[in-house]
Order: structure tokens, then sequence, then C-alpha cells
């Protein structure tokens, strides 16, 4: 656990870029730091390891007081991933990942496999090992900064925008491995970044800095979109903040409703009583296993016998248990009859999600 | 040109080329032994920037000849003398590219290096030393040809390797000595040159490939 008691930082030229920081990082969390440029949170991370010294306060990593512990230990402790991956360019990737541990002294069959397991955790190619940073690109060069960062494997890992300088569709790529990762090993992370959608896709908990290195609010995320601490808070999460809440529900937190849901063995009266008692004009076709074939109108049913009869259309979009409430509201605007049906294994029908029941029970 | 007098005095013209390269070598030793850890200094306690490039390029606007005759009352017409002044000569160089090669280092490099864990010692030698390489060769590169360059003039003081062969040249009214030493110094230059460059490739495996 890292602790920040009353910490500030003062620069030699006046400025504050933190300001009376109290703030508990929990063991095995992905903590993010966010805030505009200037907020300070750059600044707090580079403390943690002592690249930057505080001004006042204390800092304790796992209870010590990290000025009383030797800075390079302490360094050599901590992973520590940055924005332009930092690679040396005069060696090898191999020989780069391998930085700590040669630091520490490990014997070379010891390295040796550490390496290689860290190349296949990561993501990269074995043959690019013998090659230079400035071979790769520019997500192979993070990648590389990641298996650095992770080689000693560190309980702590400090990482500074890992993810801002490589374009967005790689982005996206590496923040969903790195969330793999981070679930199989299990850090303790503090993550720097200005962007917020990182920051809520990310983080178990989210400090959000201000200008001037005051914490405004520290809070999981779905807390954080539910209630904002303040205007600063609520303008930096953004327009579309109940958006961004509902892509962190999971679709199971809504209980669906059962729904007109008729068979293809039923006959087209049946569908008619089953609809008009749920005030539709349309019905939710199943087959005999209940799985979803579609939906059909009363309309297009019209004379028929059964509802097998006719041909039913398929919903545009469908969702599973996998799904978030975001992916919810996304399929109930792109299907005709506005809501979307919830889908168990084998496309079983579990019931209707509703713009209704979205709202109304949306914790 | 009189061949016979290059075949008749091969001995004295290797004898000269080899106090060249001596000189030369020497020079650029000693040169190095006080520009680097200078640079070094300077680069931990950057005050010290300023007043040694206004030293070092002071003494590198001193007439040659001038320094020489200005060092005789002290150390007279010996090896001695014209080591002082080609040393002093090619201290701006290795210090302004030692200064600009380690400036050069990017910053996340150190960055990283810090975080990782590397002694302030360490980190200089393994990380920042060798990605400053190229420019630190580049200056001691221009300081080998302008010294090699130089050596000749401290023939006019007893010395000066290939630059003896001017003065019996001009003694002799013979311009064959004079040819002979001329070619052979640029040629040194040129060979010197290229090996320092063949030595830079050597020593930076990551930049192959890349622009020298």
């Amino acid at each position: 656990m890292i602790r920040f008691e009353a910490v500030s930082k003062q620069f030699e030229d006046g400025t504050t870029a933190v300001n009376a920081l109290d703030l508990q990082i929990a063991e095995g969390e992905l903590t993010v730091l966010v805030g505009p440029s200037g907020c300070g949170k750059t600044t707090t991370l580079r403390m943690i390891n002592r690249l930057e010294e505080p001004s006042g306060g204390r800092i304790a990593v796992n209870g010590r007081d990290i000025m009383q512990t030797d800075r390079i230990a302490l360094r050599r402790g901590i992973g520590y991933a940055m924005q332009h991956s930092g690679l040396f360019p005069h060696r090898s990737i191999r020989a780069n990942i391998a930085t700590v541990p040669r630091l520490l002294g490990w014997d070379k069959k010891r390295i040796q496999e550490r390496v290689d397991e860290l190349v296949e955790l990561v993501g990269l190619l074995p043959e690019i090992m013998d090659r230079y940073p400035h071979q790769l690109s520019g997500g192979q060069q993070q990648r590389v900064g990641l298996a650095r960062a992770l080689a000693a494997d560190p309980p702590i890992m400090l990482m500074d925008e890992p993810f801002a300088a490589v374009d967005p569709v790689v982005r996206g790529r590496l923040q969903d491995e790195f969330m793999d990762l981070q679930r199989r090993v299990g850090k303790t992370i503090v993550f720097v970044t200005h962007d917020i959608d990182e920051a809520i896709r990310l983080g178990d908990r989210i400090a959000v800095f201000r200008e001037g290195g005051e914490l405004a609010q520290y809070a999981q995320p779905t807390e954080l979109l539910a209630a904002p601490a303040d205007d600063f808070v609520n303008d930096f999460l953004g327009p579309e903040r109940e958006l961004k809440r509902l892509a962190l529900i999971p679709v199971t937190t809504l209980q669906p409703i059962p729904g007109p849901a008729v068979t293809t063995a039923d006959t087209v009266s049946h569908a008619q009583e089953v609809a008009r008692a749920h005030d539709t004009d349309w019905v939710v076709v199943l087959d005999e296993n209940k799985a979803v074939l579609g939906w059909l109108s009363l309309e297009r049913l019209g004379n028929a016998a059964t509802v097998g009869a006719r041909k039913p259309w398929p919903f545009k979009r469908e969702v599973t248990a996998a799904d978030s409430l975001r992916a919810a509201l996304n399929a109930m605007v792109a299907n005709d009859t506005g809501v979307v049906p919830l889908l168990g294994p084998e496309r079983r029908y579990e019931g209707l999600l509703t713009h209704d029941d979205l709202s109304r029970q949306l914790p | 040109m009189r061949w016979s007098w290059i075949g008749g005095h091969a001995d004295l013209i290797l004898a000269q080329l080899g106090e060249h390269v001596q000189l030369t070598v020497l020079a650029l030793l000693f040169g190095f032994a006080i520009a680097f850890p200078l640079a070094l200094a300077a680069m931990r306690w950057p005050r010290l920037y300023q007043p040694s490039l206004f030293v070092t390029g002071v003494l590198f606007t001193i007439p040659s000849l001038a320094l020489f005759i200005l060092l005789i009352p002290f150390t007279g017409l010996s090896k001695t003398t014209s080591l002082i002044g080609l040393t002093l000569y090619t201290l701006l160089i290795l210090f302004r590219n030692t200064i600009e090669g380690l400036k050069g280092v990017p910053h996340e490099v150190r960055e990283a290096a810090r975080a990782m864990g590397y002694s302030r010692a360490r980190q200089l030698f393994t990380v920042e030393l060798p990605i400053a390489l190229p420019v630190i060769m580049a200056g001691i590169r221009i300081a080998a040809v302008t010294t090699i360059g130089l050596v000749t003039i401290t023939a006019l003081i007893g010395q000066g390797g290939l630059g003896r062969l001017f003065i019996t040249g001009f003694t002799l009214h013979s311009p064959t000595p004079l040819v002979v030493g001329f070619v052979l110094s640029i040629v040194l230059a040129v060979v010197v040159d290229l090996a320092l460059v063949a030595l830079l490739g050597i020593l930076t495996p990551w930049r192959r490939g890349q622009a020298p």
C-alpha cells in the first residue's frame, strides 16, 4: 500500500505542484491519477520512487517512509513505464528488458528465462529480441517498455501515460491487453493519464486532480460518474457522463421483463392475446427450444394459422450477459421495437430489456 | 621531383612519419584526459560550463606559432613544448563535443535510467556515454585532423614530424622533400579519419543502417 500524508511539492521557481495531498493507494488495485495538465498528477507519481522529493509531508510504501529508504534500492523495487517508452537506443530489446534484473545482479540463466517469459506475457514475437528499439513500431516499443518495467516482478508499478504516444487503434488494443495482464499479475499500479476515458476504462479507483495540485475527488469509476463531487469534476468527466457510466455497468444488473414472447407453434390468435396483454402490436418469436428467431408485427401475422407461417424479422442488435448497459442502450436505439432481447447460451431467450427499465433500475 | 631522394631517405621519412603519429596520438590523449573530465564536471555543475568554454576558446584563438614561442622560455625547444601547444588546441573541440554529445542524450532515456535505479556513475558510463559517443567521436575526428596539420608547424621549434621535411626541402631548394611531407601528412589525416569512423562503427553496432 502507498500512503500520502499531507504531501506537498513546491518547485524552485515557486510553483506549487502538489498541495497537502492525502491519498491511500490500495494494494493490488489499479489507481489512476487524472486531471488537466499542470495539476500535479505526474509529480505525485514521480514522488513515489523519489524522482522528485516531496517538500513536505510523508510518503510511505508498505508502511516504510520512502525518505528513509535508499533511493536506488527503492527505484529498483518499483516498476516504471513512461510515455515515450524511454528504451535505451543502444541496447537490444533483450538487453532493454533485462535492465533491472541486471542491476540487481541476477545470474545470466535466470535473466534469460525471465526475459523469455516476459516476451510472451506482453505479446511480443521472440524474433525481435535481438533488434534495437528504433527498428520497432511505437506499439511494440510500448510493449517492450512494459516488459522492462515488469522484469524484476516488482509489487508496485508506476506508469506515466504509457499509451499516450501511440495511435488510437493500437492504444485500444494495448489497453485491453494491459487489463488482461493486470488481471493475471495483480500488481499495485499507479497510472497517470490526462484522458478521462482511459481512466474510466482502466481504473479500479480514480483520483481526479485540479490545477494547483489538489485532489478534487477520489472514488471508484462508477461512483465518480454517478456523483461528481463538484462542477470541476463534472466538467472534467464531460457531457456524456451517464453514457460513460452505462459502459461500466453489466447488463446483468437489470432484471429483464418476460415480454410478448411466442413460439412458432403458437396460434396467431394466441399471439394477438399475448401482444395485447403487453400493450404492444408485435411479438418476439422463439423456436421450440426457446431460442430467439426474431420478431413479427400483428399486421404481418394477419390471418395466418400459426406464428410459424410467417418468417420473423431478426433483431438488429441483441445483448448477452457479457455486455454493458451502454451496449444495451445502443441496441434499443437500433431495434425497430425499441427494446432488446437478452440472450443466454445457445441464443436462449432470457427476456427483454426496455428503456423504461434501464432508467428506472439504474443503480 | 627526384624519386632517388625518396629511396635514399626512406629511413628518415619513416622516422618523421613515426614522430608525427606519436605527437598526434599523445596530444589527443592528453587533450582528452583534460577535456573529458572537464566536460563531465561542467555537466554536473553547469556553472563551470561558460568559464571552461571561454578558456578553451581563447586558447584555440592564440596563433599557433606565437603560442610555441611563448612556451620556449619555459620548456625550451623540446617535445614538451610542442606537446603542450598541440594539446591546448584540442581542448575546445573535445570539450564542446563531449558536452554536446551528453546533452543530446534524450531526456526520456535519462529519466528511464534514473527510474530503473541506476547510480549516477553507472548511468553516465553505461547509458549516457555510449549514446553520446557518435558526437564525441566527431570531435575526436576533427581534433585528430587539425592536430595532424598543426604538428608540421612545430618543425619551426625543432620538432614537427613530417613538417621537418618542409624545412629540409626549403634549405635544399628541392621540392621533393616538400611534396613527400605534404602528401604523407594528407594521407595520414585521411587514414586516421577513416580509422576513427570505422572504430565508431564497431563501438556502436546499434547505429548500423542509419546515417553516420
